[in-house]
This record gives C-alpha cells, structure tokens and sequence, in this order.
C-alpha cells in the first residue's frame, strides 16, 4: 500500500508525465483526421442495394449494406470512399472500410472531394512502425533441396524400357545472387528400374531382363530476379550442365553398360515465396536439352530419339537469405 | 563320288519320279568313305573313354580362347579394416578416396567401397592398403555363371560355341517354361517299341508330346532315316545329363511329327511317301496341336498351294515357322518351298547355312527368299583342328548298325551338314525367345532378323540373308541407350 506521505510525489510526476506527454499524442494524430474531428464530417448514403464495404490488406468483403445506410466518411482514395461502418453493420469499435464511390452520395458535411488521401490506419496514427516491403538485399547466398519430376523428350523409349515417360529427380544445390542476377549450382540424381525390350512396328515386347537407368545433371544457371512483390520473386535463367548418364542390365559384361558424360542446356522460369526471414519456397518450370545423347544400337533408335532432356516442374526449399 | 552327292542324287531321283516330293536337306554324314559313320562313330566312342585324350583337347581349347575380360567390377573395392567397429576411420577414409557409397555386406568383416566407374580400381586399392588402419584393399572380382553343359561332347559343337550359347543359356537356360517345338521331318526316335526300336539315349530326358506319322498313318512318328532325330537333337537333346550332346531350347516339348519317309518305310510298305500333302498335314497337325515353332528342315521344288495355306494356317495359330533354304546351291539352285514363301508371310524364316568361319556352306542355297543364316556345316573341312569335319554333331540312329542287326537299336553320334542342321539352331532360338515373352510369329522373326549379325554385302543378301542368328542379343533385347 502506498503511504500517504508518498503520493505527492506520485502524482507529480504523473503530471508531469502527462504534459509532456500530451502534445505528443496530439501530433501523432493525423492532421486530416484532426481536421475532420473539429468540423461536421462528411455523411454519405448508399444509393443501391448490396453496396458492399471493402476492408484492405487482405482485400475482403467486410459488410453488405443496403440502400439507404448513412455512414461518415473520413478520407477518400482514388474512386473509393473509406468509411465508417455503424456499428449494427461493422460490429463495435471504429471499423472501417472502403466503399465504390458511385455506390454512395454525398448528404452531409464537407463534400467528398474535400476528404483527405485514404486516412493512417489506427497503427499508422500511433507512430507504429508500419511493416513495410522488404528491400531486397543486395547479396545473398542460399542452400536448397529440390525435388522434381521431368517429362522425357524421350519418352517413347523411356516408356519402352521404364513403362513410363517421366521421372522424379533428387537433389541440391547452392544459389548466390548479387542484386537482380543470381547464379545457382545445382545437382539431382534419377534412377529407376525398367525391363530391356524390342519394338516390332511401335510395339514393345518385355525381354523380363532388369535394366537401370540412372542420370546425375549437374548444371550452372545464371539468370534474373525481378522485384519482389508480395514477398514473391519470379526469376529466369538459363545455362549449361554435364549429364552423367549411366544404363546397367543384367547379363550384360562391362563394354555392354553405358556409362557417359552429355552437355546438356537449359532455360527456366519460376517464382521464389519468402516464408521466413531465412526461409523461401520455389517452384520452377525447366526445359532441358540433351542433344545426340541417345540413338543406335538402343532402343531410342527405334523410335528416332536422341535428346536425354525433357520438361520438369521443380519445388525447391531454399535457406539463406 | 561323294556320300553328300550320293544323297543328293537319290533325292533328286525321287523328287522326279514322284514329285512334289520332300526333300531332306542333310546332305551327307561327316566321315566321306562309305559306311560313312561307322569310323566317326568309333572316334568318337574312344574319345568318350578316353580321358587323357579329352584332357589335351581341353587344354587346346582352353589355350585357344583365353577370357579375362571384365573380370573386375567396376567401380568396387573391398577394404578391410584392422578396426572394422571404428565408422569415423571409416567415414574418412570414404571422404579422402571419394567414395559415393560405403557399405558393409552381410556376414562379413569387410567394407565396400563405390567409387566413381570410371575409376582404375586397381590402383584405388593400392592407395587404400596404403592408408593406416586398413588391413587390405582389393579390386572386387566379378561372379560368373559358368553354366556349361556337362554332356560330355558339348566340346564338338562348335556351332553352339560359335553363337555364343553358353552365355545365352545364361539368360534363358534351355526354356523355363512350356514351350512346345513341332519337329516335321522322318520322324525321331522318341519312345521304345520292344527290342527292335528304341529310343535315343540321349532324348530320355527330353519330353515328347504326342504326335503323328503321315507316313504310315498312324501315331506312331518313329524314325528310320535319322535326319529328324538328330534335327531334334540340335533343339532339344537332353542337356545336362552326363551324355552326348547338348541342345539349344533343351527344356521344349517336342511334337515328333514325321511327314517325310525313307527308303526303308517304302520297302517296309508305308502307304505315303513324303509330299507337300504329308508336310502340309503336318504343319496343320502341329498349328492345332499348340507348337509354337515349326521346325521344316525340308523342301520341296514344286509351288504348293497346299504346303502355303497350311504355312499360313500355322502362324495364324501363332506358330513361327522355320524352313531350310535348300543344300543345292551347286546343282542348280533351285527354289525350295516352303521356304521360298517365308519373304510373303511375316512368321516364317528360310536359313542358309554357315561353316566354321561363318562363310556360306558351299551347298547352301543363295536365293532371294533366303532371311537368315545359322550353323549348317562343311563336313569337307577341319577349320577348328579338333579332328573331326566340320558338320553338326548329335545323337542320332545309326544305320549301319541297323543294317547289319536289322533293328534300330544302335545310336551314334554323328556329323550332319545341311540347312537342315541350320534350321534347327534357328527353331531352338525362337522357342528360348517365345520363353522370354516374344510369342508373335511375326515378331519373332522381326527380333530374329534385327539381332543377326551381318555377314556378307550389308544389308540382306542371297546368301546369308540378314545374317547369322545371335542368340545372346536376341534374347537381351534393347535397353535404353545400348
């Protein structure tokens, strides 16, 4: 409890806190809506039915309302009008929200045109920092997983020999950027299982014997990276790689196996999301060439197909910054 | 005169006097003086009982194909540690050497190492033995399926050396599964009748479905000329079994079937002889019987219609047909049926025959419809110096016995030369083929004629078609790249 003989002191310094305080909060408040609280403030009214009030960052649908709702309007931005929603409409507190101004007319008060730019949010008003766009770092380096699936240019002898025309590719890599260019090293690895055949008139006949394809791109991509917006980065690129590609079968002596290196190209196009500080999830649509990799005596020969490339849609998880 | 041309004459005399008739083509038993068997049939006896005699010719042969290709892995090296326990030496021996997989077998002490493939895993292991804390290093040495048949005269077929066999028998050994060949020729020596016919020795444990004799009209296909068993004996003699010979599809059910006869069933009273009637008879008795492949190691000169339609009933029962091209290249070269119609229908073959050095047999026919060649033989050369002419051994009946006993009884390994011995290293093909999930006529002999190594002007030719048959790259098939 505290002692009489020591509340002067208390509530001194109160006064004291308050009059300094005081002309701060006032300075805080925006002037249009300083200037709106000391006149009549603007009234309009909905002149159709189902207006509906916009609220921003989301953008949402935040009430309908019918003909006729007069509402105070406290700053205007562009051709909408922010107002403030009665309360049987935007619950209690000082809801606000943002009407079409073709919607509403003017019925009292200053007219519309004389409102202030769209008003400071109540956080704006206090002096909180207000969350603004990141700008993007000027360097960064970032590690990241990938996994993918590739549509083979190849795909009738893939689905020959595979029993399908596409593949899923493990892998990683690294990343820097240095503004808006970034180059990226990446390596992913496919390996999968099929059957040896023979192709009589576009047919394939199974032989029963296994045979294991396993290709490892390693590539280099230097591309661009737009601004961010919305915390999303779209990129493009494009670059060279080395294409080990290697084909094991049973029954088969050494000199039978294929085990080779192809200069492989590629473009590609995708968008980055920052979900963290340190954290950003991408997706990337690749286009990958590997030309006169295939051919005679194999089985792409029967089908005229020479490039180990393909299409591929990536999702990539990156950490860095 | 020859025995080959003595036989050549003697078929021809029927073909004219009771044409279309048949004609078998083997041309002749390896040993020329007549009795022409009797002499290779005793070698061949001594050399079955004689092992120090066996034991130089293996090691000539030994001597004559050394293999030490692709005797290490690529790739694999086999490091044992002092301190197997201790993963962190390990881990950074792995690191040091670049190794992308380390792991360790089951119910061993050992680690093994995967290094890239291109690596020289040799000297990866010197340098690993070198590192402290490694007991050894060594280059993993590659496991072989060193399947060899054991029947004893495996060593003269040549032939199945020359395609490669053991190692095709290392994908398909011999037919897993029920694959039923038709042998239309003078009938095999399949089953034992009493005392006076019995059965080959070496096809006791090869399976015979039931057949026919069209011959004699009756189910009864037993052979007297010793042309159809011994053709049976390159598809399907009893493999394995510590005697004789070995056959390519050595598992197949065998249809004996007999459409064409001998003297000795004329003289017997057969009511038929062998004609483009008999053979079609059979072809359709096969086709409804379940073959999947038929073997025709004969011809006839005149175009049958009979003999086409019952070739064409055949496939379209999904029968692969196999023809020999004819052994008269040097009388005339005539046009054998049915082989002459296996470029018109998709699912039959005629074979031209080869000789040691994969160069045409002089006898084998070179004609237009000539699609693929196989060992035939030239029982008028040694080229392999292992002492005996140059034809196609099997077990087969031996008729010189027969005429001094009068009953089949007697069996002999013998040296045939012909497209009658081609065609049957053609049919055992097919039918490993059909075993491996190929079971299209037509692409059977797309598969056949796309594995076949070219011999000759490249492309197809008159004389060797579109090559030799390759057994083992048939049945591998493609693969992606290679």
């Amino acid at each position: 409890m505290i002692r009489r003989r020591h509340l002067r002191p208390l509530v001194a310094s109160l006064a004291v806190v308050c009059a300094l305080a005081l002309p701060a909060t006032l300075r805080a408040q925006p002037p249009g809506e300083a200037a709106v609280a000391e006149s009549a403030p603007t009234v309009v009214k909905t002149i159709r039915d189902r207006v509906m009030v916009w609220a921003r960052d989301p953008s949402r649908v935040i009430a309908t309302l019918p003909e006729g709702v007069e509402l105070d309007a406290v700053a205007r931005d562009a051709q909408w009008v922010e107002v403030r929603l009665p309360e049987r409409f935007g619950g209690p507190g000082d809801v606000r929200g943002f009407v079409y101004h073709a919607h509403v007319e003017h019925v009292g008060g200053p007219a519309v045109d004389t409102l202030p730019d769209r008003a400071p949010s109540p956080q704006e008003a206090a002096g909180a920092e207000v969350p603004r766009r990141r700008p993007a770092p000027r360097f960064g380096a970032r590690g990241y997983a990938e996994g993918a699936y590739q549509w083979f240019t190849a795909k009738d002898s893939f689905e020959a020999i595979l029993d399908t025309s596409g593949g899923v590719f493990y892998g990683g890599g690294a990343q820097v950027y240095f503004g808006p260019v970034y180059v990226d090293v990446g390596v992913t690895r496919f390996e999968k299982t099929g059957e040896r055949a023979f192709v009589f008139e576009g047919e394939v006949f199974r032989l029963g014997i296994p045979d294991r394809i396993t290709m490892t791109p390693l590539v280099v991509t230097a591309g661009y990276r737009f601004p961010e917006r919305e915390r999303i980065v779209p990129y493009l690129g494009g670059g060279i790689g080395s294409l080990k590609f290697e084909e094991t079968s049973d029954f088969a002596e050494a000199d039978e196996n294929v085990s080779e290196r192809f200069t492989s190209y590629h473009v590609v196009g995708g968008m980055e999301y920052a979900a963290a500080r340190w954290l950003f999830v991408g997706g990337e649509v690749r286009y990958t060439s590997v030309p006169d990799a295939l051919g005679a005596p194999g089985i792409a020969a029967e089908f005229d197909e020479s490039n180990l490339g393909g299409v591929s849609v990536a999702v990539k998880v990156l950490i860095g910054r | 005169m020859t025995s080959r041309a003595v036989a050549g004459t003697v078929a021809l005399g029927v073909a004219l006097a009771l044409a279309p008739l048949p004609l078998i083509h083997r041309t002749a038993r390896a040993q020329a003086p007549a009795p022409p068997a009797g002499p290779k049939a005793a070698a061949l006896a001594r050399l079955a009982g004689d092992a120090a005699l066996r034991a130089t010719l293996a090691e000539r042969r030994l001597a004559r194909t050394p293999d030490t290709r692709d005797a290490m892995v690529p790739g694999l090296v086999v490091v044992k540690f002092r301190d197997p326990g201790d993963a962190a030496a390990v881990a950074a021996l792995a690191a040091g050497h670049r190794a992308r997989d380390v792991s360790q077998p089951a119910f061993t002490d050992v680690h093994v190492f995967r290094l890239d493939p291109d690596a020289d895993v040799a000297e990866a292991a010197r340098h690993l033995a070198a590192e402290p804390g490694v007991a050894y290093a060594e280059p993993v040495g590659r496991a072989e399926m060193h399947y060899r048949p054991n029947d004893p005269l495996f060593r003269y077929q040549w032939s199945l050396e020359q395609l490669d066999l053991e190692r095709t028998w290392d994908i398909n050994r011999g037919v897993r599964g029920e694959v039923v060949v038709a042998i239309v020729d003078s009938g095999v020596a399949y089953t034992t009748l009493g005392t006076d016919y019995l059965q080959a020795p070496d096809l006791a444990g090869t399976t015979f479905l039931p057949g026919y004799d069209f011959v004699w009209d009756d189910d009864v296909p037993i052979d007297f000329n010793g042309h159809g068993t011994h053709v049976t004996g390159t598809v399907a003699q009893s493999t394995d079994n510590n005697l004789g010979t070995a056959g390519i599809a050595f598992n197949a059910r065998i249809i004996p079937i007999k459409a064409v006869g001998d003297d000795i069933d004329e003289l017997l009273g057969a009511p038929n002889v062998g004609t483009a009637v008999t053979v079609a008879q059979a072809i359709r008795f096969a086709a409804e019987h379940g073959a999947k492949v038929i073997n025709l190691s004969l011809g006839v000169r005149l175009q049958s219609t009979t003999l086409r339609e019952a070739v064409e009933f055949a496939v379209e029962q999904g029968a692969f047909v196999v023809a020999s091209a004819g052994n008269s290249a040097e009388d005339g070269n005539p046009v054998f049926y049915p082989a002459a119609y296996a470029p018109e229908i998709d699912g039959v073959v005629a074979v031209a025959a080869t000789d040691y050095v994969q160069a045409r047999s002089p006898y084998s026919n070179t004609n237009d419809y000539v699609e693929l060649a196989a060992p035939g033989g030239n029982t008028d050369e040694d080229l392999n110096g292992d002492g005996f002419l140059d034809g196609i051994v099997q077990q087969t009946v031996d008729l010189d016995a027969f005429f001094d006993t009068g009953r089949f009884d007697q069996f002999s390994y013998l040296f045939f030369q012909g497209t009658s011995m081609a065609a049957p290293h053609v049919t055992g093909l097919a039918a490993l083929l059909i075993d491996q999930g190929i079971t299209e006529p037509a692409v059977i002999e797309a598969a056949l004629k796309h594995f076949a190594t070219d011999l000759g002007p490249a492309g197809r030719d008159n004389e060797f078609g579109y090559g030799i048959i390759n057994p083992r790259a048939t049945l591998r098939g493609l693969g992606l790249a290679r």
